[in-house]
């Protein structure tokens, strides 16, 4: 490759690694709920990325490559912190999610009918702000969150998370299963807390 | 003739499928079995409204300008 081919291809890797300043700027303000610490993490991301860009491939995907740069700067800032992220063993059973409670709790939704009815699901899921939405997904175990952030929020495939967070594909699969069910959980519980659904299981009328 | 799946094979491949991450011939065997199950009809349609919940109330963020700067300096240096 001649000295200005590279040239271009380092330009190009340039603008992609900016294209994603917005992403990886979300993902590390989710991570560390911070945002000068979210600041400090870019920053070192991107500090790293530009010292590998001329081992860059524009085929393997700048966005996950930048993902992966930021998890184990992410890791390393905990680390020399001495905190170590929220890791959680979770038992086999983990949680269940909601469907059963919100078939029992809204009579316009039943198993063998459709799903969404104004006064059903839909219904309650309006009732929540975008804020506490993000709450709920704050709330979560990291080894969690960070799941439903790469693969719900960012797009990334099973193996590209896998790549990212370096684990199994298998682990991909079984977290982003318990995540999903767990983030439904908490909203289910911050809807009872807030009084959108009573523990009776009957639903609140709106202002009431 | 497409295989049949239960119910729990079912359940177990929801994610999955929703994710476009099932292989195509057992996808098109679970799309089968939905056909004639309203039961995991139903789930399907839950999980996917709820993933597509989150989507939606998910606000995406925007680096501050002042950083933004920063990391236009960072991408300016030589690699390597």
């Amino acid at each position: 490759m001649s000295p200005c081919d590279d040239e271009e291809r380092l330009d190009r890797a340039r603008k992609d690694c900016l294209s994603h300043l917005d992403a990886i700027y979300g993902a590390a303000f989710r991570m560390t709920k911070n945002r000068e610490d979210a600041e400090d993490i870019v920053q070192e991301t991107y500090l790293k990325a530009v010292r590998s860009l001329h081992r860059y491939r524009e085929e393997s995907g700048c966005k996950a490559w930048l993902f992966k740069i930021l998890t184990n700067v992410y890791i390393d800032f905990y680390r020399k912190r001495k905190q170590v992220p929220d890791v959680v063993e979770f038992d086999e059973e983990g949680a269940t999610g909601i469907y059963q409670k919100i078939l029992s709790t809204f009579p316009g939704e039943s198993e063998t009918g459709p799903l969404h009815s104004p006064d059903g699901l839909d219904g309650f899921l309006h009732r929540f702000m975008a804020d506490e939405v993000k709450s709920a997904i704050d709330s979560l175990p990291e080894i969690f969150r960070e799941l439903i952030v790469l693969r719900d929020l960012e797009g990334f495939t099973y193996q590209e998370c896998a790549d990212i967070l370096e684990i199994p594909i298998g682990t991909v699969m079984s977290r982003l299963h318990r995540a999903r069910k767990s983030l439904q959980e908490e909203l289910w519980g911050y809807a009872t807390d807030m009084g959108y659904v009573s523990p009776a299981g009957a639903v609140e009328e709106a202002g009431a | 003739m497409t295989r049949q799946i239960t119910c729990e094979e079912a359940s177990r491949y929801v994610y999955r499928y929703l994710d476009g991450e099932l292989e195509p011939s057992t996808a098109t065997e679970l799309e089968s079995h939905l056909e004639v199950c309203r039961l995991c009809m139903g789930v399907i349609a839950f999980e996917r409204r709820m993933i597509e919940f989150v989507q939606d109330s998910s606000t995406a963020e925007i680096a501050p300008p002042g950083l933004r700067d920063r990391i236009q300096r960072v991408l300016e240096q030589p690699s390597g």
